[in-house]
Formats: C-alpha cells, sequence, structure tokens
C-alpha cells in the first residue's frame, strides 16, 4: 500500500487494493460485511449496497471493462505521457508566481461528471507541493495552485495525463466568460418579457374588445391585477437595465437613452398601479399595462438583437495567445548528425531557428519553409477557406494551419512581431480612438434627449391647460414615440456588419470610424513593391562588372536563405572562400582572395540606396567599403491587379503610383497597368509631400502600401491601408490592414464603406423624418401610448434591417470580385 | 363565470412558473450554443474505439 501511494493517488480507487478493500471503490470493508459481487472469476468483496449496484448497473451496460481501464490508468503512472508544453521552460511562459507559489489554469478534457473532477483533484493534492486544485465542472478548467516553481508541472502534467485527463494551459477565458453571462442575462430578459406581454395581451383581450362593460366590477378588478402582478415581473426583471442604466447616467449628471425610456416606463407603471389600487381602474379609466410591456419587449429585442452582433464580432477576434500553439519545436544542428529536437515557447524562437510544424500544428511565427510541402489553411486571418500549398522557399505567415504533410522551416521573425502579434496591436488601437470619438456622439444624442424630455414637458402643459384627463397619455405617448432608439441601435449595428464583412475578407480595421472615412476619397494612391509587384526570386545586376556573381556565389556558399539560393543557382565557379560569417538580418561576410567582401543590406555594406549590395574592404575609403556591385530582385505584377485597379476604376476613383523604387522600374509598370500619375524614387518624405500636392488640389487619399518604408503618418490626408500585416507600419500606423495579400481587398473595403455611408445617411433621414412627422401628432393627442410603442418598434425595426442589410451588399461586391 | 375567480389567479400562478423554468434553462447554459448542441448527436464520442483513435 505504501510503495503504491507514491505512484498513485491514496484516495482514488487503488487496483491491487481491491484484494482487501471494496471492489468498486476501494475503501476498507467495514467489518461483518459480506457482500460479493463475481468479478474476475471470483467473488470480490464490496463494501456497500452502493457499490453493489453500482457494479451490477456497469456489468448491465456493457461497461464493466471500466475495472480492468482502471488499473491500467492508475497502476502504470510511470508508463503516462507529459505532453510537450509541461516542460519546465515551456510551462514558465503559463504559470503566474506569486512568492512562494505558482499558479496555473488548466483546460481539462475528458471530464465527465462530479466523480471526475473530484478525482482530478485529490489526485492532484496528493502531490506534497501542491496547495489546492479546484476544478469548475461546467467550464472544464483546472486552478492550480502550489509552492514552488516551473519545474513542478511536469509531475503535475504526468500525474493528470496518469488519471487520464488531458490538459493543456487554459487560453483566454474571461472574455469568453463574461459574454456568456452578458448572453444569458439579455437571453433571459427578452424571453421573459416575450411571455410576460402575451400573457398580458390575453388577459387585455376583454378590454379591447370592449367586453368589458358586461363584466362586474369585480371581474374588471381582477383581470387587471392579474396584469398587474405579470408587469411588476416585467418590470423589475426584464426592464431592470433600464432603470440602472438611468440611475447610472443621472448620477454623472448625463441624459442617455435610457433616461426617457426609464421615466417613460416607471411613469406608466406607477400610474396604472395608483388607478388601479384608487379602484378608478376598474370604474373603466384606462391603464397602460400593454403598452409597457410591449415597449420593453421591442426595446429589448433591438438590444438583444444588437449585442449578439457584437458578440458575433468579438469571437471572431481572436487574441495572440489563442492563435500561438502552445508549443513549438525547434531544431538544433548538432555537428553532421541527425539535428537535435527541443520543446520551446513560441515565444522563445528567434530569427534563423529552424522549426518544425507537422500536420494539425500551427505556424508560430513568420517562416519560410525549407524542406518538405504542405497544404495550410490561413483562414484566420484572410478568411480564404481553400488549403494553400506551400513548398520550399514559400513563405508563411504565423497562425496558418498545416493541414497534411511535415514542413521544416526558418523563422523570420519573432512570434511577438510577425502578423499574429498585428493582431492585438490593431485590436487596442481601434478601442483607443473609438474611446476617443465617442464624447462628440453622446454630445449630440444628449442635445436629443433634452429636447424630447423638454417637448413631452411642453405637451404636459399644454393639455393640462386644456384637457388634464388626457395630459399624462399624451405625455406617456410623446416620450415613447419621440424615442431615438432607432438611431442609437442601427449606427453600431451598421458599423459592426460593416467590419464583419470585410473580417470576411481579412481585413481588419485599425481605427473605430476607418470605414466612414474611408467612403468620401477620391484617389488611390499605391506603392509599388510588395503592392503592385512582387519579387519572383531571380536577381539582376544592376551595377558593376559581370564577374562579381563568381564571388557572390562563393560568398553564400552552404547558406540556408532563398536569397542566397538564388546566386547559388547562378552557373559561374565559385573561387574558395575562407572566414565566412553570416551576421543574421544584415548579409555575409567572407575572405576571397586576400580581400575581405560583404554582401547584403546596403548599410552593412557600407553603402547607400536598395538591393543587395557587394563591397570589398577598403580601409581608405570613409566608409572602410567600396562598392563592387549591386543586384536588384526581379519582381513581377501580382496576377490579380489588373482586376483591381479596373475595379477601382469602375468605381470612379483615380489612382497614382508611388514607389522609392528606380524611376525607370516605375515607370514600366504604369506603362503596363494603364497609370498616368507616377513617381520614382520617393524618400519617405517624398512620399508624404506628393500626398500633401493631391491633398491641397482637394482630394480625399486612400494610400495602399505594405508600407517597409511607409511609416509616415498621413495625418489628416486621408486614409490608409497596409496590404499585409508584417511591417511595422501594419501594426502601428496604417489605418486598416489587409491580412490577405490580394489588391482586390482594396475596392472590396472601398465598396463597402460605400454602401455603410449610403445607408447612415438614409436611417438617418428616415429618423429624422418619422420624428418630425410622429411627434407633433402625438403632442397633438392622436396618437395612444400602445400606438406610439408600435411605431417606434416598427421605425426602429426598418432602421436595423436596413443597416444589417449591409451583410448582403458585402457578399453582392465579394461576387463580383473573385468571380473566378 | 364564478369559476374564473379561481382560474385567472391559477393562470398567473402557472405562467409564473413557466418563467421559473425558462429561467433554469436559460442559466444552466442550455440555450448557450444552439449549433453546438444540435450537431451532438452526431458524434461518436461514446464509442471506446472512438476514444482510443484520438490518441496518438
Amino acid at each position: 500500500m505504501n510503495t503504491l501511494s507514491a505512484t498513485a493517488p491514496s484516495k482514488a480507487p487503488p487496483c491491487s487494493a481491491a484484494a482487501e478493500g471494496c471492489y468498486h471503490c476501494g475503501l476498507p470493508i467495514p467489518p461483518g460485511q459480506v457482500l460479493t459481487v463475481p468479478a474476475e472469476g471470483d467473488a470480490k468483496p464490496v463494501c456497500c449496497h452502493g457499490c453493489e449496484a453500482a457494479y451490477y448497473w456497469l456489468k448491465d451496460q456493457g461497461l464493466d471493462r471500466y475495472y480492468a481501464l482502471r488499473e491500467q490508468g492508475l497502476g502504470h503512472a510511470a508508463k503516462a505521457e507529459v505532453p510537450a508544453w509541461a516542460s519546465p521552460e515551456v510551462a514558465a511562459r503559463y504559470i503566474t508566481k506569486d512568492g512562494e507559489e505558482a499558479e496555473l489554469v488548466l483546460a481539462l478534457s475528458g471530464l465527465r461528471c462530479a466523480a471526475c473532477a473530484w478525482l482530478a483533484e485529490k489526485g492532484l493534492e496528493t502531490l506534497p507541493a501542491v496547495q489546492q486544485a479546484q476544478v469548475q465542472l461546467a467550464t472544464e478548467r483546472l486552478h492550480l495552485r502550489w509552492t514552488g516553481d516551473e519545474s513542478a508541472v511536469p509531475a503535475i502534467a504526468e500525474r493528470l495525463s496518469a488519471l487520464g485527463f488531458e490538459a493543456a494551459p487554459a487560453r483566454s477565458e474571461a472574455a469568453a466568460e463574461l459574454r456568456r453571462r452578458e448572453h444569458r442575462k439579455g437571453l433571459a430578459r427578452l424571453g421573459i418579457a416575450a411571455l410576460v406581454t402575451m400573457q398580458i395581451m390575453m388577459l387585455s383581450l376583454a378590454d379591447y374588445l370592449d367586453l368589458l362593460s358586461d363584466l362586474t366590477p369585480a371581474f374588471r378588478q381582477l383581470l387587471l391585477w392579474a396584469q398587474a402582478v405579470l408587469a411588476t415581473v416585467l418590470v423589475t426583471f426584464s426592464a431592470a437595465p433600464f432603470f440602472q442604466g438611468a440611475w447610472r447616467a443621472l448620477k454623472q449628471q448625463q441624459l442617455t437613452m435610457d433616461v426617457p425610456i426609464a421615466l417613460a416606463l416607471g411613469l406608466a407603471y406607477v400610474a396604472s398601479i395608483m388607478l388601479l389600487a384608487t379602484g378608478k381602474a376598474a370604474q373603466g379609466a384606462h391603464v397602460y399595462f400593454d403598452s409597457l410591456v410591449m415597449f420593453t419587449f421591442f426595446l429589448l429585442a433591438g438590444r438583444y438583437a444588437e449585442a449578439q452582433l457584437r458578440h458575433q464580432f468579438a469571437e471572431s477576434d481572436p487574441t495572440l495567445e489563442d492563435l500561438l500553439p502552445l508549443t513549438a519545436l525547434r531544431l538544433r544542428r548538432s555537428g553532421t548528425e541527425e539535428d537535435a529536437r527541443e520543446t520551446v515557447h513560441p515565444l522563445d524562437l528567434s530569427p534563423g531557428d529552424r522549426i518544425l510544424v507537422s500536420a494539425g500544428q500551427s505556424v508560430p511565427c513568420e517562416a519560410i519553409v525549407q524542406e518538405g510541402s504542405a497544404a495550410l489553411r490561413l483562414d484566420h486571418l484572410t478568411g480564404e477557406a481553400e488549403p494553400q500549398p506551400r513548398g520550399p522557399g514559400d513563405a508563411v505567415p504565423a497562425g496558418a494551419t498545416v493541414l497534411d504533410g511535415v514542413l521544416t522551416m526558418t523563422v523570420r521573425q519573432p512570434a511577438s512581431e510577425g502578423s499574429l502579434a498585428a493582431l492585438p496591436a490593431l485590436l487596442a488601437r481601434a478601442r483607443q480612438s473609438q474611446a476617443g470619438e465617442r464624447p462628440l456622439l453622446d454630445r449630440i444624442a444628449r442635445h436629443f434627449f433634452a429636447f424630447q424630455l423638454l417637448v413631452a414637458l411642453g405637451a404636459g402643459l399644454l393639455w393640462l391647460a386644456l384637457a388634464p384627463e388626457r395630459a399624462f397619455e399624451i405625455v406617456l405617448a410623446t416620450l415613447i414615440i419621440a424615442c431615438p432608439c432607432a438611431l442609437s441601435l442601427a449606427t453600431p449595428a451598421a458599423r459592426t456588419t460593416g467590419a464583419l464583412a470585410l473580417r470576411q475578407q481579412g481585413l481588419r480595421l485599425g481605427r473605430g470610424d476607418s470605414l466612414e472615412r474611408l467612403a468620401p476619397i477620391t484617389r488611390v494612391v499605391l506603392d509599388k513593391t510588395g503592392t503592385l509587384t512582387e519579387p519572383t526570386g531571380a536577381l539582376t545586376c544592376v551595377e558593376g562588372p559581370a564577374s562579381a556573381w563568381a564571388l557572390t556565389k562563393a560568398l553564400e556558399r552552404d547558406i540556408d536563405h532563398p536569397l542566397a539560393r538564388a546566386f547559388q543557382a547562378r552557373p559561374e565557379a565559385a573561387p574558395p572562400v575562407s572566414a565566412q560569417r553570416v551576421v543574421v538580418g544584415q548579409g555575409v561576410e567572407g575572405c576571397i582572395d586576400g580581400h575581405t567582401y560583404r554582401l547584403g543590406r546596403p548599410r552593412f555594406a557600407g553603402a547607400e540606396g536598395t538591393g543587395v549590395v557587394l563591397s570589398q574592404a577598403a580601409p581608405q575609403s570613409p566608409s572602410g567599403w567600396t562598392l563592387v556591385a549591386r543586384f536588384q530582385s526581379q519582381e513581377a505584377l501580382r496576377p490579380e491587379v489588373p482586376e483591381a485597379l479596373a475595379a477601382l476604376r469602375a468605381q470612379g476613383v483615380k489612382l497614382a503610383l508611388l514607389s522609392g523604387d528606380h524611376p525607370d522600374r516605375v515607370a514600366a509598370v504604369a506603362r503596363e497597368l494603364g497609370l498616368e500619375t507616377w513617381e520614382g524614387d520617393a524618400t519617405p518624405e517624398g512620399k508624404l509631400e506628393a500626398l500633401g500636392r493631391f491633398h491641397a488640389a482637394g482630394e480625399r487619399i486612400l494610400y495602399v502600401g505594405d508600407g517597409l518604408n511607409d511609416a509616415p503618418a498621413l495625418g489628416g490626408a486621408g486614409v490608409s491601408l497596409a496590404l499585409g500585416a508584417e511591417s511595422r507600419f501594419a501594426q502601428d500606423a496604417a489605418d486598416m490592414v489587409s491580412f490577405r495579400r490580394d489588391l482586390r481587398t482594396v475596392p472590396y473595403a472601398l465598396g463597402v464603406a460605400r454602401c455603410l455611408r449610403r445607408r447612415l445617411h438614409r436611417n438617418l433621414l428616415w429618423a429624422a423624418g418619422y420624428n418630425v412627422a410622429a411627434v407633433p401628432l402625438a403632442v397633438a393627442g392622436l396618437v395612444t401610448p400602445w400606438l406610439a410603442a408600435l411605431g417606434m418598434t416598427l421605425s426602429s425595426l426598418i432602421v436595423l434591417v436596413h443597416a444589417q442589410r449591409l451583410a448582403q451588399d458585402g457578399d453582392r461586391l465579394r461576387e463580383a470580385l473573385w468571380k473566378a | 363565470m364564478e369559476s374564473l375567480i379561481v382560474l385567472i389567479p391559477l393562470s398567473v400562478l402557472l405562467i409564473l412558473v413557466a418563467l421559473k423554468a425558462f429561467l433554469w434553462a436559460v442559466n444552466s447554459g442550455q440555450f448557450d450554443d444552439l449549433e453546438r448542441e444540435a450537431a451532438r448527436i452526431l458524434e461518436d464520442d461514446d464509442l471506446p474505439s472512438a476514444k482510443e483513435d484520438r490518441s496518438p
């Protein structure tokens, strides 16, 4: 027994204890107990009738393999596998340390029932270091606290897997939990409002059909009290958020939409109860329970629809944590022998590392395939559902999932800087900008609510003078009918729908109002490299003698890099090279024929300009190097470019090409694409200046670039869109980022933005027209409160549906642009 | 007619019970994910062979 407890939790059913303990639960047999069950060809003792029943139940269900499985599971804990994430170096990324203690939240799978949860908790608490293990069955989360640090994690993971649970560090769960709770509350409020509304309508039927006069006052009173009970449920539960919101707003001395709503609901409820209590209702005075519940129900329905949309949006927004795989497999070259593999956390990878990603796993960072080919799914960022094939030399974005095959890759960018990192950066920026724009919307709205309250007050005073008995009804009708719910729901709904439509094509917004600023643009200014063209991998020598090829081939010998491979592929014979040294991200240095050469980025090789530069050490020159040759990678137009430009022209925008490249090359591209306005040799400052000139001529500009040198802020000159998310420009400055390197996303975004603007304008017009028409009617006493509630609702519904149709606009645009 | 004096309060009580039942259903997560639950019946989760297949 003692030896066993080292590997198995003492309270869980120990296998060999079956001889002395209960066959089912493992507890000691109480003295005098003679119950047995026929198992394993023998009569095994059980401790109680409960265990006996459990045994027979399992047997009847054909589940008695449980006993065999249980013994395998617990008795051979040493065989249990420790998952890769549990190695101390990796686990250190997932635990939170608090002085002497460490905490870890794990997602468990394999939890079936409360007994499983119990087993997991007790099984872990027998480990000496573990202070507390708590399982939340509903969320399948295990909260662990222990003394020590990450070195205890392997033992914990081993124990869990011995117990039969699959565990992995839990990802961002708090936000999802919050959304789930909000959804439940909203649904409960809406559902109850719906039930109550139907019942009150039914109870009011006698009133509507004018049968009440046939009833005795006692019956009438009874029907009305029944309504009052139900309305009380509704007001205290379903309508609670309106009252809370109004109270919060008033405490901060502000007016929000909740204030007039709460006022209308409160007035209608209190007045109806008063009429009922004083007996006036029984004599024929009108009560407002029906208007009250209908109003609440429709308001809640609108809010629920809006919240659903918001949640859908939030759920399609994974965090960096969610997208990164838990672990990465790094290959370490150990001499000429087979590569050693080590498991590391994705954030610990650095450029130049070689990693291995096999089927089912996702790529932890921007990488280039070295060996192997596979189909990859990239839909998390680009929205492309089709698996994309990738082979040696191809770049793979972080977060892509390998569907088949095994890829050996070289890390290009740390995981914290790649396109995955762009997501949280964009989100944070969009949120910040939204926080900034809010006050303006609120200010306009506040005026409107104040106006609404004043009109209601004025109508009340007017009717007090004319016909005091109708004053209350008219105030109520005015309050309800002028409710700007339509607008305050429709605007965010339209924006969210628009952002969702963009996201499906891999476009994300860096600012809350990017779409609205995109709609009025008149000119699209395009960058060349990376936007219209992409490098083909082949190189041309643009400066220097042809004999330089032999030197470069020698310098790049045995180096594993796409560019190096292009040099190695040359036919020239390479002279011997010594003292070869690679500077990661810069270039290569080596000694040929007694001269030291450098090949790589211009600055690394002591030169100016662009391209790849070969230079020779020259102590007498100021930079220490003299230029020998310069190479440019050849580039080709991307296939979708002509189609995308045609779509943009059809949308009526002017085009311009602005590039830092040599004017001859820029001119060639401009000619091929029929672009009349172009400029080459533009420095970042020069580009900004050119944009400023367009701006001064009264144009609104959309700048599209992949932003390698294009970080300068556009300021008020227009909107910017980054093609590809790896650059700093995309992450820090762009108003929009297209995760899919596809120029057609530009006309798509423009189309969606224009549809959004059109729909918002129409909605505003409709809402204003409705108020202008309906408010005077209400003040004139021509609208009863229930009619007002119906009118307000219909108006909201029309506006909301109209805004949501933006999704169909997006579908149409998509079909037109990607018809192939 | 007199039966209404009993029946109307009774109907209100019944509705309150129905509301309570609805609240319970919502709070126990039955409406959290309508698509996922509909697909659950199609899963082979409870077959022992399927379980062994999953762990490589």
